[in-house]
């Protein structure tokens, strides 16, 4: 059985094409991973769910690997967005541009939530060490 | 809902056969108009198998033709059930009827 | 000169990965102990990472995306988890011995303990890592790799009986008073110093910081081409002038002075020093790559920003773990951990982890809607199909042979 007669328009594998995939943003920066997908559940019983974010960051990382491994991760991200909300970093999926070898934003990453992580490092421990503003290639 | 909460899920026809687990979900561009002017992204069916490895490296789908091994091991085309066919899903299993399958095709 | 200096890449990686301290001792202690005739299992080797980095380097060049990427989103989250576990703790290990391996190439050089030298060689990685460019790191330390040639022209200078030596290489045979579990530990050994994971994962993180693109293919093809078999012909070389002067009299090899003996009786004081600044820039460069590699993996894992080709303030994470990793190295290097068997411990796990980096790179390879027109062909498939069995019976070997030999005793 095919995936042929399900309808007309792009075909997503949401664990081959979305799932784990890298997300880059507009300036070509690195964002971080897609570890989870979010969907609406229609309100008639014949409608389909729809996708309305990408989920990204340590809490839906967690909830993907699942088990003991899952459990110590959720724990790691508990403790360090203790002063946040508990949800998850999220892509709203208006802010995807394309599903190519990486998925695509059409924002700037440094907004999103997926860099709450790399923000703290960077000012709390890269930006005192001298050299780190040093332009690179 | 979150694809978190369908993967790996048991699925069971309500005649009691098991299906196997949940390893994929079909995506169709075919929703509502976003704000950006794309179609949104509906969740039209499951891919439900015993084995997950070849789809999850895009041997099953077709994505990846080779070596010609590797296809052979894991090329096995997955079992496609519609999202209309789930009966009842809770966080361990999915109650599939499959008599609502032909009613869609 | 992009062209010409492209090159240094693959001479680079194949300096630091087929002459890292592993290699060095681990070829000499070979050709010590069984003379030429585990000659096979270099090559074998070679021609593996042969296949293995062009393809990654393939693939990263058309796809912009390196190799851990690849892994974790082709195994999935999970599995590339256990992957990533793994693949980190032998990088580590690996690191932990090539910061040693500085350490006591230096102290061939200055009369004083290595365990000082530790925390300077350390200090001095992640300074370079830090502000030198990645091309420059490249061409230096590739080029400096090259006075390893020495140890092919003091094999030829002992005049040895070439006929001989061919004929030991090409009549693969167990020396009496070896048992065959000990000569296959050995293979394996050589194997996996040949195809250390870390390699692949430096190589193709590399083509993305050099912004290799399609019309690249060729340099990478170069690079690989010449790159990583001189790393194997100059592997040989130190193999062969152990065999000729260890062998016949039965001695073992087990330090780093015992590795340049044969250039110093061949070629004197000259000879001698060219081997130690070789041996000082592959240990080097191994461990710039390695270091490298720690970051690359955790960051590809995770999706952060990594590489130096942004300014380190936007890689923060990536050099975070880069800058820890090279601290755990050296609080462990210094509490005078046996560097040579840290080696050897790194070398065998690789070889039995191979497959779970593999896979990944070849299924991607084979995936058209990433290549493209530039998917693997027949021939390739073939060879590199054949590699995959052979990568998962060397992993499915190695812990029973490690326990059988015990460790190669």
């Amino acid at each position: 059985m095919s995936d042929q007669h399900l309808g007309a328009g792009r075909h997503v594998w949401a664990v081959l094409e979305l799932l784990d995939r890298q997300l880059v943003d507009e300036t070509g920066r690195l964002v971080g991973k897609v570890d989870d997908v979010e969907f609406e559940l229609p309100d008639d019983p014949d409608g389909l769910p729809r996708v309305t974010a990408l989920l990204a960051g340590l809490g839906a990382l967690a909830n993907h690997i699942g088990g003991d491994a899952g459990a110590a991760l959720a724990a790691a991200e508990r403790r360090l967005a203790a002063r946040r909300d508990q949800h998850p970093s999220r892509v709203d999926i208006e802010a995807v541009r394309d599903i190519a070898s990486a998925i695509e934003l059409g924002t700037d990453g440094l907004d999103l939530d997926t860099n709450r992580g790399e923000r703290w490092v960077r000012d709390v421990i890269i930006d005192k060490i001298p050299g780190a503003r040093h332009a690179a290639e | 809902m979150l694809l978190s909460e369908l993967l790996g899920v048991q699925v069971v026809t309500t005649d009691g056969d098991e299906l196997g687990r949940v390893h994929d979900a079909v995506l169709v561009q075919d929703g509502p108009m976003g704000a950006q002017g794309r179609a949104g992204l509906r969740l039209h069916a499951i891919a439900v198998g015993s084995r997950s490895l070849g789809s999850q490296l895009g041997y099953a789908q077709g994505t990846v033709q080779g070596p010609w091994l590797l296809r052979r091991l894991l090329g096995r085309a997955p079992r496609l059930l519609p999202w209309r066919a789930i009966v009842a899903r809770d966080g361990q299993r999915i109650l599939v009827d499959l008599s609502r399958i032909s009613e869609q095709e | 000169m992009k062209k010409i200096f492209g090159v240094t890449l693959g001479i680079l990686t194949a300096m630091g990965g087929f002459i890292d301290i592993g290699d060095i001792v681990a070829n000499s202690a070979t050709g010590a102990r069984f003379g030429m005739s585990l000659a096979w299992a270099v090559l074998l080797g070679v021609v593996g990472i042969v296949v293995y980095a062009e393809m990654a380097g393939r693939v990263a060049s058309v796809t912009k995306r390196a190799t851990f990427d690849l892994v974790r989103e082709r195994l999935g989250a999970r599995t590339g988890l256990v992957n990533l576990g793994a693949s980190f703790f032998i990088t580590m290990l690996t690191l932990i011995a090539e910061v040693a391996g500085v350490a006591l190439a230096v102290q061939l050089v200055v009369d004083v303990n290595y365990l000082l030298w530790i925390p300077l060689v350390g200090f001095a990685v992640w300074m370079v890592i830090w502000r030198v460019k990645f091309s420059t790191l490249e061409t230096v330390f590739g080029l400096m790799g090259l006075a390893m040639i020495v140890v092919v022209v003091a094999v030829v200078q002992l005049h040895p009986s070439w006929s001989q030596l061919w004929h030991h290489a090409s009549h693969p045979s167990v020396p009496s008073g070896e048992g065959h579990p000990t000569y296959f530990y050995y293979a394996i050994a050589l194997f996996g110093a040949a195809m250390t994971p870390y390699e692949v994962f430096f190589f193709s993180s590399g083509a993305v910081e050099e912004k290799w693109t399609r019309s690249d293919l060729m340099l990478n093809r170069a690079n690989v081409y010449l790159g990583f078999p001189l790393g194997g012909f100059l592997s040989l070389g130190l193999m062969a002038g152990a065999a000729l002067v260890f062998h016949p009299i039965g001695v073992g090899v087990e330090n780093l002075s015992q590795v340049g003996l044969p250039t110093s009786i061949a070629l004197g004081k000259v000879g001698l020093a060219f081997i130690i600044v070789g041996f000082v820039a592959c240990t080097f460069g191994a461990a710039l790559e390695t270091a490298l590699s720690c970051g690359y993996t955790v960051s590809q894992y995770f999706g952060w920003q990594w590489g130096k080709l942004v300014r380190p303030r936007e890689a923060a994470r990536f050099h975070l773990v880069v800058l820890v990793s090279l601290f755990v190295a050296v609080v462990v290097g210094v509490t005078a951990v046996d560097p040579i068997k840290v080696t050897e411990y790194s070398i065998v796990l690789s070889a039995a982890a191979l497959p779970l980096t593999y896979f990944p790179i070849l299924v991607v390879a084979n995936d058209r809607t990433y290549m493209g027109e530039d998917v693997n062909g027949p021939v390739k498939n073939t060879i590199a199909t054949f590699y995959m069995v052979v990568l998962t019976i060397v992993a499915l070997a190695t812990v029973p042979l490690m326990i059988a030999t015990k460790a190669g005793a």
